[in-house]
C-alpha cells in the first residue's frame, strides 16, 4: 500500500547498496532529485573508490541556524567531508575503508539515504529538547506563580520559495504550523477535504493523534513572523498547525514522528495528486458507460436502405430492389 | 545545477520504463511496464475494459482506527498497487493482478498509466511535479489523442511544471552524437530500434519521421531467447530454461561476418566453445555448453529463415527497402546516419556486419544501374552504421542530453499554456535540438 | 545472405546425369567418379584447402552442411547444387543413425551398411525431390548414376565419422549430433 511515502530517497539507496556490495568499483556522476528542491549529486571525481554525495537543500541557512550542523556531525561524523561548491554538505565514502560488518554497511546507506531527513531533522529536534526543557522548568517551578518564560521563539524554516514551516516549543507542546499555496483551484478544495479529515480524525477514532488546525489567515502563534516576500506568489495561503503533545514527544516516539511530520507538505500532495487520478478514472469510466448508452441510441440501418426483412414468423427474406 | 531543478525524463516503452533525471549518463531507473492491482489481472477484472475503483476515495490510513468500519466506508483500494519488479513480485503471489499498460508502444490503460505515473514521480523520483519540468517519449506515429491525454494526466493530475513529449526514434538520434563518427548534430537518420518484442526501422528527415516508410520486423530479443533455446533443446543441454537461455545470449552472443566460416573457426579452435554454470535450487548446479548459438542466434536478424518460417527478409534489406521508399532527397542522409538503439542492438559486430551488407545492396544496385546507363560511372554513396557507448537506453540518454540544455525550458508548453489554451496544445512541439539552436 | 552455393558450379566439363552432374571425388571406394589424389601425410582431412588440387564436392558438403541443414529454401543454380542438396541430406541421414553412445567403430558400422543399403534414384518413387530431379534417360546412365552416388554415400559416411570422432573422447561429437533434426529444405532421404 502506498498510503506514506518513505522517508529515504530510494534511489540513493538503490545506488549505494550496490555500490558498497560490488567488488567493481566504477565511475559514478548522478544528479538526484528530491521533494522540496533537494538534489543530490552522487560523484566519484578522484578515484573510483571514493564516492562523493553532496546535498543541496533550499533553506540549508536556516537549519543551520537551528543546530544542524550538530545533528549531521552527530549522524555522520567521519564521513563528513569538504563542501562541495554549488552544494550545502558533503559526506565522503571511501569503499576501501568500509566497516567490516555487512549489518553496519547496512546501516550506513540506510543513514546516508535519510541525509534529507536528517538535515530538515534538526529544528524539530532542537524544538522537542527545548519543550523537555520548559517541561522540566514547569514542573519545578511551583504551579501558581507561572514560570517566566514557558515558549521558545519561533523557528522558521523556508523550504520552498512561498512555503514555510514554523515550528514552536512550550512546556506542554510543540507547534509546527505549515503555509501552504495552492495554485489550482481544484487542488485547493481536495486539499480542504483532506485538511477537514485531518482535523476530523481525533473526533472519530483516532484519539491520541495530534490536533490539527487549518485556516487561512496566519495563526497567533507566528503572525508578525510571516515573510511579506513569501506571500507575494498568487494562489491562496493557507495554514495548517499540528499540535503535538508531550505523549508523542516521548523518546521512542519523537524519531518517527519528526519523520512523519517533515514528510507532511510531500504526502498532503501526493495524496492529492492519488485523488485527483482516483477522479480520473471514475470519470473514464463514467464516460465508457455514457459512451455505452449512446452507442445503443445509434439507429439499425435505414428502413429503406435494408434489403432483408423478417416475416412474422421469424424468417428473414430479401426485398428485390 | 543546484539553483534549477533538473529536468525528468521519462521513457515508458512496451517492455520496460526508463526513468532518471536529465543530464545523468544513464536512467535512474529501469524496471517493468507493469502494474499490479487487487483483483485478477487483465484491466481491472471487469472484462470490459474498466477499471476497478473503490467506493469513495480516502484521504487517511485505513488502518487506523476500527479497521473495518473506516475502511469499508472510505476504501483507499485506489492506493493499493505495485509497479515496475515489484508488481511483478506481488503478481506471482495471490490477491494481486498484472496488467501491462502499454500494448505495443502505445498507452492502452490510461487509468493504470495515470497510477504508474505517480508512483514513477513519488515513490520512486520522488520529485514534486510542479517543481520540475518533464520530458516523456512517444512511439513513432503516436495518435495525438494519445499525447492529449498524456498531456492532460501530467497538467492536471500531477500539476507538472513543463511538459515536453519527444518521439523515441528522434532521441535515439539524438543520443548518437555521443558517437566519435557523428561530425555534424543532425536529426536526419535512419533508427533502427530493436527491443524485446519487436524491431523498428524509422527513417527521420530533420527531426520529422518519415511515417509512411516505417517498416516493423516481428524478430526481436525474445525470439533471440527462443532461438537459443531451441538450440539448447536439440543438444540435449542439462538446463534449457528461458532464463538460462536469456543469460547466455546476453554473456555470450554475437555477430559473426561467415556462418560457414565460423564453423570452421570453431573447428579449429575448441576454445571458442565456452561454458555456461546455472545455479539451481537447493544449491545445485549445472553445467552447459555453449557452441554454436553464440553466432547463430543474433543471425535471425541477418537470416530470418533459420528461425522463422513466415517472415524471411533480412534486416538489411529492410533497412535499404525503408529509405529506397523515403523521399529521394533524404535517401543520402538516411544512408550515412543509421543509428541503432534497444537492448538487442548491442551484440559484438551488430553494426559492423549490417554496414557491410546495406553496403552490398546498394553497390550492386548502383552497379546494375551503371551497366544498364551504358558506362555512367556513379559517384558512389555513403553507408555508415552508427555504434554507440548509450545505445542500450538511447532514447532516454537522447532525451537527457536535450533535457539538460539551457533552452529545454523554452520549448516546452507551460501548465499556464496548458490551463490557456487546452490539451490540443501538445499536439505542437517546436524541434528540439533541431537546426537553430 | 541465403543458404551457400556449391563453388562447383563454376566447373565446366563435369559429367552430367538427369540435371545431376557428377564431379571427381577424393576416394578409395571403387566406382565411376574420376578420383582426385589423395591428401599428402601434413594435411588434415578436416581442413582442406578450396583452392588445392585435392578439394572435393564432399568437403564443400561437409563445411556447408551445419549452415545449410538451417535453411528450408535453397535454390538450384546448377547441377552442382544437386550433388551438394543430395550429400547433405545424406548427412542428415547419416546422423540419425549414430546415437549418443556410440563407439566409433560402431558407428562406422552403421553407416557403412546405410551406406550400401538400397536407395532410391531421382525419377524412383521413393525418391523425395523428384521435382527438382531429372530421372536418367536410359538403364546404362541409371546404372551409372546408381554407382557413382553409392560412392559419394560411402566416402561421404567415412569423412562424416572422423569428423563426429574428432576430438579423443570416443564418443560422437554432440555439436554434430545436434543437427539430428534439422531438415535441409524440409526434406530427408
Amino acid at each position: 500500500m502506498s498510503l506514506l511515502l518513505e522517508y529515504h530517497n530510494l534511489l540513493l539507496k538503490t545506488l549505494l547498496t550496490e555500490r558498497l556490495n560490488s567488488s567493481t568499483p566504477t565511475g559514478i556522476d548522478q544528479i538526484i532529485s528530491d521533494f522540496d528542491n533537494v538534489t543530490y549529486h552522487v560523484s566519484t571525481p578522484e578515484k573510483k573508490t571514493q564516492i562523493l554525495i553532496s546535498i543541496s537543500i533550499k533553506c540549508f541557512q536556516d537549519l543551520l541556524q537551528h543546530g544542524a550542523q550538530g545533528v549531521l556531525e552527530r549522524e555522520y561524523g567521519p564521513y563528513i567531508t569538504e563542501t562541495e561548491a554549488g552544494y550545502d554538505f558533503s559526506l565522503l565514502i571511501d569503499l576501501e575503508a568500509l566497516p567490516e560488518d555487512p549489518a553496519e554497511r547496512e546501516d550506513l546507506v540506510r543513514r546516508v539515504s535519510l541525509l534529507r531527513r536528517n538535515t530538515l531533522a534538526a529544528p524539530f529536534e532542537k524544538a522537542i529538547n527545548t519543550h523537555h526543557q520548559l517541561a522540566e522548568a514547569a514542573k519545578s517551578a511551583s504551579p501558581e506563580s507561572a514560570p517566566q518564560q514557558n515558549e521558545s521563539e519561533v523557528m522558521v524554516i523556508r523550504y520552498r520559495d512561498e512555503e514555510a514551516m514554523y515550528i514552536q516549543a512550550s512546556h506542554d507542546r510543540v507547534t509546527v504550523i505549515f503555509s501552504t499555496v495552492f495554485r489550482e483551484e481544484t487542488d485547493r478544495i481536495f486539499g480542504k477535504v483532506f485538511l477537514s479529515e485531518f482535523v476530523d480524525a481525533r473526533r472519530r477514532a483516532i484519539q491520541n493523534a495530534p490536533q490539527v488546525l487549518y485556516r487561512n489567515d496566519p495563526p497567533l502563534e507566528i503572525r508578525g513572523l510571516v515573510d511579506e516576500q513569501q506571500q507575494q506568489g498568487q494562489g491562496e495561503i493557507g495554514y495548517v498547525t499540528f499540535v503535538l503533545f508531550p505523549r508523542h514527544l516521548t523518546a521512542q516516539r519523537r524519531e518517527e514522528n519528526i519523520s512523519h511530520i517533515q514528510t507532511f507538505r510531500d504526502y498532503f500532495h501526493y495524496h492529492i495528486k492519488a485523488a485527483k487520478a482516483y477522479m480520473h478514472s471514475r470519470m473514464r469510466r463514467r464516460v465508457a458507460d455514457f459512451l455505452k448508452v449512446l452507442n445503443r441510441a445509434k439507429p439499425e440501418v435505414e428502413e429503406g436502405e435494408k434489403k432483408e426483412r423478417k416475416t412474422a414468423t421469424g424468417r428473414s427474406f430479401r426485398v428485390q430492389a | 545545477m543546484a539553483s534549477q531543478t533538473p529536468a525528468v525524463v521519462m521513457d515508458n516503452g512496451t517492455g520496460f520504463s526508463k526513468l532518471g533525471f536529465a543530464g545523468n549518463d544513464s536512467p535512474s531507473f529501469v524496471f517493468p511496464t507493469a502494474i499490479a492491482t487487487k483483483g485478477p489481472g487483465g484491466g481491472g477484472g471487469t472484462g470490459s475494459g474498466r477499471p476497478a475503483v473503490a467506493q469513495k476515495p480516502s484521504y487517511l490510513t485505513g488502518g487506523a482506527g476500527p479497521a473495518g468500519h473506516l475502511s469499508a466506508k472510505r476504501g483507499t483500494e485506489d492506493l493499493d498497487y505495485f509497479i515496475g519488479d515489484e508488481a511483478i513480485a506481488q503478481a506471482s503471489g495471490p490477491g494481486y493482478g498484472i496488467d501491462y499498460p502499454i500494448r505495443h508502444g502505445q498507452v492502452e490503460n490510461w487509468d493504470h498509466m495515470e497510477r504508474f505515473w505517480q508512483s514513477s514521480i513519488f515513490k520512486y523520483l520522488r520529485v514534486e511535479p510542479e517543481d520540475h519540468y518533464f520530458l516523456l517519449t512517444e512511439p513513432p506515429l503516436n495518435p495525438p489523442e494519445s499525447r492529449e491525454n498524456t498531456a492532460e494526466i501530467m497538467f492536471e493530475s500531477f500539476n507538472c511544471a513543463g511538459l515536453y513529449i519527444a518521439v523515441q526514434a528522434v532521441l535515439a538520434l539524438a543520443a548518437s552524437w555521443t558517437s566519435s563518427k557523428v561530425t555534424d548534430r543532425s536529426l536526419t537518420g535512419t533508427v533502427i530500434d530493436s527491443g524485446d518484442g519487436v524491431t523498428h526501422v524509422i527513417p527521420v528527415a530533420e527531426g520529422y519521421v518519415i511515417g509512411s516508410s516505417i517498416k516493423s520486423i516481428p524478430i526481436a530479443g525474445r525470439d533471440i531467447t527462443y532461438f537459443v533455446q531451441s538450440l539448447l533443446r536439440d543438444r540435449g543441454e542439462p538446463d534449457s530454461s528461458l532464463k538460462t537461455a536469456e543469460q547466455i545470449k546476453e554473456q555470450f552472443c554475437y555477430v559473426c561476418p561467415d556462418v560457414v566460416k565460423e564453423f570452421t573457426r570453431f573447428d579449429r579452435e575448441p576454445e571458442r566453445f565456452q561454458k555456461y554454470v546455472v545455479e539451481k535450487l537447493g544449491g545445485k548446479q549445472a553445467t552447459v555448453d555453449v557452441g554454436y548459438e553464440q553466432f547463430l542466434a543474433p543471425e535471425i536478424f541477418f537470416n530470418p529463415e533459420i528461425y522463422s518460417s513466415d517472415f524471411l527478409t533480412p534486416l538489411p534489406t529492410v533497412v535499404d527497402q525503408v529509405i529506397q521508399s523515403s523521399p529521394i532527397d533524404v535517401r543520402r542522409g538516411l544512408y550515412k546516419n543509421i543509428v541503432l538503439s534497444g537492448g538487442s542492438t548491442l551484440y559484438k559486430d551488430f553494426g559492423r556486419r549490417l554496414q557491410r551488407d546495406i553496403r552490398h545492396l546498394v553497390e550492386n544496385r548502383i552497379h546494375a544501374s551503371e551497366v544498364r546507363s551504358g558506362g555512367v560511372k556513379s559517384g558512389g554513396l555513403e553507408v555508415q552504421v552508427i555504434t554507440h557507448k548509450r545505445q542500450r537506453h538511447g532514447p532516454w540518454y537522447g532525451g537527457s542530453l536535450l533535457g539538460q540544455t539551457p533552452e529545454f525550458r523554452s520549448y516546452c508548453h507551460t501548465k499556464a499554456e496548458y490551463d490557456e489554451i487546452g490539451p490540443s496544445i501538445v499536439r505542437r512541439f517546436a524541434l528540439l535540438g533541431g537546426p537553430g539552436t | 545472405m541465403p543458404a551457400y552455393h556449391s563453388a562447383f558450379l563454376r566447373e565446366s566439363d563435369v559429367r552430367v546425369i538427369g540435371n545431376f552432374s557428377l564431379p571427381n571425388l577424393r576416394t578409395r571406394t571403387r566406382g565411376p567418379a574420376y578420383t582426385l589424389p589423395q591428401l599428402p601425410p601434413n594435411v588434415s582431412e578436416l581442413d582442406v584447402d578450396p583452392d588445392s588440387e585435392y578439394y572435393d564436392i564432399l568437403d564443400e558438403t561437409l563445411v556447408l552442411f551445419r549452415a545449410n541443414t538451417l535453411f528450408r529454401n535453397f535454390e538450384i543454380k546448377g547441377p552442382a547444387d544437386r550433388v551438394l542438396i543430395y550429400g547433405i541430406l545424406w548427412i542428415s541421414e547419416c546422423l540419425g543413425k549414430v546415437k549418443p553412445t556410440m563407439s566409433r567403430r560402431d558407428a562406422e558400422k552403421a553407416l557403412n551398411s546405410a551406406a550400401l543399403d538400397h536407395f532410391a534414384l531421382p525419377g524412383d518413387p521413393g525418391f523425395p525431390l523428384n521435382a527438382l530431379y531429372q530421372a536418367p534417360r536410359d538403364r546404362t546412365e541409371a546404372d551409372l548414376l546408381r554407382q557413382y552416388i553409392s560412392q559419394m554415400r560411402q566416402e561421404l559416411a567415412l569423412r562424416l565419422t572422423n569428423r563426429l570422432y574428432a576430438d579423443e573422447s570416443g564418443k560422437p561429437s554432440k555439436w554434430w549430433l545436434s543437427f539430428q533434426k534439422r531438415r535441409f529444405m524440409g526434406k530427408s532421404l
